[in-house]
């Protein structure tokens, strides 16, 4: 198990809708990496964090995420699930609730709150009691990682996590990535922001019309 | 083309002509049956009727057991049959329901009789599956669409015995209208009423089978005519960067 | 998961629901409003002869409850986006705790409006009679939760679709003839001093197979959510 890549898939596809998003997708991801992932628009980056997530399930192909397999049933793939984050392209908050409801009440699902204040970690101590639906996007962005200051998945993905964030911010990203890779895990960042993003992957792949290259170092 | 295209069953036509044939003599019985007493030759109609609702019983149930049979095994052929049982099975509940009020009209002097059970829980049910066939059109992904509509087809399955026995009830606690009310159930069939009934309902259910199996082909054709007009391309690989033409300065 | 694990979840999500409700409050500020208007109306189109009012009286306010409520529970089962679904199932949320919770939570709000809108039709249609309390209360919580599970099993049906508020309903209520019948028929019973049992029953009966088919196919139905 402990020898085990993260990720392996294997001339991985996926469709839908009578369209193809991705096609012969190899890709394995060891602990402690940090993948970046870069390619034009609608070429599958979203659709390939979401399979990595196992959200999607691969419509071709065959693969193992944390040692268990994408055609799993969902029973057998909840113990994965609960070790994988998914900050997506829209952050995942209720407009409802206040910014520390919105820290607190995931948090019940998955195990007590977290010790300290992850508001005050990501800044944002000063408007806890603000409705997330009047929350900027980059507020919503730093609730999501305060979130994730509680506990350490073993794979984290990130789709353009620096989108709305401020200069301020940036290094949040960075701590997160750093907690993952040293409990073991490792990240895979959807990234078009080579400037923020690059220093800290140790490999770079692009995505390109469904399928992923070896992007150039 | 692919030969999918041109799937040209010897086996449905075959049961196309057994359909017909069969129901040219339905119809002939039905005709040429003696008049029934009491309800003269409204009667007839029953021999469109009973083999209709009958028919439609089987559609709908038959309909049930695809989904199922999709949800286990997840076989695309499944959900297609479930479809198409189901689509020609409200068909026939439409028919038996008109059918059901023109002799209503006939022999108990109204369109509506709301003290039978039997009609309007038909119509509850005509309801709940134009939901399923409205449900069906919206979702474009045939796998989604395959499992909701499976789902949705057992839990009206389920309901369809509570909503019936609720019909029931509601109707026993109500007075019937005062008409005449001649009772099939009762009244001794003879073998001149049974022999055009048995002969509808083998018409009815040969045309059911033909239905099906031409709504399948259609769906398949269908779904071979979407897959020749998307490309295997990826959609990534049709996105280009933008042209602002003229603004370039070439 | 243990049976533990389950139920906690199971009330994870009814406190959660009730929380976003009463936040955005749209049962209390926009459906009971309009329920209780149509309460209001409906006598100016039946004729406002008081003997006709009196007979119709409770199954209009059933009429009105599943009328309305059900566009509360569709709601409430369908609101949360996409990236909110997604983070409750990495999170391990097992959909069939989703399922009972998401139904409990939208019962007790439809239990609400039964509530805030039954003093009305008594002010409005003045029912006669000594009801048996006793039954109104089990037929009223029998009726609410059947209405709760087939709310949010058909939420989910329709959960991501562009039609959703028009399909849901039209989904939905043909299988609530049952609750129709056995409440307001029921009502009737107790009004009049019978035994609404054989009612009560069919409550429960319904009851019954949408949690087992609810429970059975939560699974398979979330996976299409994505």
């Amino acid at each position: 198990m402990a020898d085990q890549p993260l990720v392996r898939l294997v001339d991985v596809g996926f469709s839908t809708s009578g369209s193809v998003i991705l096609r012969g997708v190899d890709l394995t991801v060891e602990a402690g990496e940090i993948v970046g992932i870069s390619g034009p628009n609608g070429a599958g980056k979203t659709t390939l964090l979401r399979l990595l997530s196992t959200l999607l399930r691969p419509t071709s192909g065959s693969g193992t995420l944390l040692g268990v397999d994408t055609g799993a049933r969902p029973q057998d793939l909840v113990p994965v699930r609960r070790q994988i984050a998914l900050v997506g392209h829209f952050p995942a908050l209720w407009p409802e609730l206040t910014l520390r409801e919105n820290v607190n009440l995931p948090a019940g699902l998955r195990h007590g709150p977290a010790d300290g204040d992850p508001l005050s970690a990501v800044g944002l101590a000063g408007v806890a009691g603000l409705k997330a639906a009047h929350a900027s996007l980059g507020m919503q962005r730093r609730v999501e990682f305060a979130r994730l200051l509680a506990w350490t998945p073993r794979l984290l993905l990130l789709d353009e996590p620096h989108a709305g964030l401020d200069e301020s911010a940036g290094p949040l990203v960075d701590h997160l990535v750093d907690r993952v890779t040293e409990g073991d895990g490792a990240v895979v960042m959807v990234s078009h922001d080579r400037n923020r993003a690059g220093s800290m992957l140790t490999r770079r792949l692009s995505v390109t019309a469904g399928t992923i290259l070896e992007a150039p170092a | 083309m692919a030969p999918s295209l041109h799937p040209r069953s010897r086996v449905v036509t075959a049961t196309g002509v057994a359909a017909l044939c069969l129901m040219a003599v339905g119809l002939y019985m039905a005709v040429t049956a003696p008049d029934e007493e009491t309800q003269g030759e409204a009667a007839r109609l029953l021999f469109v009727h009973v083999p209709s609702a009958i028919t439609a019983y089987i559609a709908l149930f038959a309909g049930l057991l695809a989904g199922a049979w999709y949800l286990i095994r997840r076989s695309p052929a499944a959900d297609l049959v479930s479809a198409a049982a189901i689509e020609v099975g409200v068909l026939f509940t439409a028919i038996t329901l008109l059918t059901g009020m023109i002799w209503g009209r006939f022999v108990w002097g109204v369109w509506w009789d709301w003290g039978d059970a039997r009609m309007v829980s038909t119509a509850v049910l005509f309801f709940f599956y134009l939901g399923y066939l409205a449900l069906r059109r919206s979702i474009t992904d045939p796998r989604v669409r395959a499992v909701r509509c499976a789902v949705l087809g057992i839990v009206g399955f389920v309901q369809v015995p509570i909503v019936h026995y609720s019909v029931l009830w509601f109707r026993t606690l109500h007075q019937g209208p005062s008409i005449i009310r001649p009772d099939l159930a009762n009244s001794t069939m003879d073998a001149a009423f049974v022999a055009p009934l048995g002969a509808a309902l083998a018409a009815f259910v040969a045309t059911l089978a033909y239905l099906v199996a031409v709504r399948v082909r259609i769906a398949r054709l269908e779904a071979a005519v979407a897959r020749s007009a998307t490309t295997s391309q990826p959609v990534g690989a049709s996105v280009g960067p933008p042209r602002l033409g003229g603004r370039d300065g070439g | 998961m243990t049976p533990r694990a389950f139920w906690q979840q199971v009330g994870w999500v009814f406190a959660k629901d009730l929380r976003v409700e009463f936040r955005g409050g749209v049962t209390l500020r926009m459906a009971t409003p309009f329920a209780a208007l149509a309460l209001l109306l409906a006598p100016l189109a039946t004729g406002t002869d008081t003997a006709l009012l009196r007979r119709i009286g409770p199954g209009m306010l059933w009429l009105v409850v599943i009328l309305f409520g059900m566009t509360v529970t569709l709601r409430a089962g369908a609101r949360e986006s996409g990236p909110v679904r997604d983070l409750l199932t990495l999170s391990g949320l097992d959909p069939a705790a989703g399922f009972l919770g998401r139904s409990l939570a939208s019962a007790l709000l439809l239990l609400g409006v039964t509530v805030v809108l039954a003093p009305l039709m008594i002010v409005l249609y003045a029912p006669e009679g000594n009801p048996g309390w006793g039954w109104l209360a089990l037929l009223t919580i029998a009726g609410v939760m059947a209405l709760g599970l087939l709310g949010s099993l058909v939420a989910t049906l329709v959960t991501g679709l562009r039609d959703r508020t028009a399909l849901g309903p039209l989904l939905a209520i043909p299988l609530a003839v049952p609750v129709l019948l056995a409440t307001a028929r029921g009502t009737d019973s107790a009004i009049s001093q019978r035994s609404s049992l054989s009612w009560l029953l069919l409550l429960v009966a319904m009851n019954l197979a949408l949690v087992i088919v609810g429970v059975l196919l939560a699974g398979p139905m979330d996976e299409t959510t994505r």
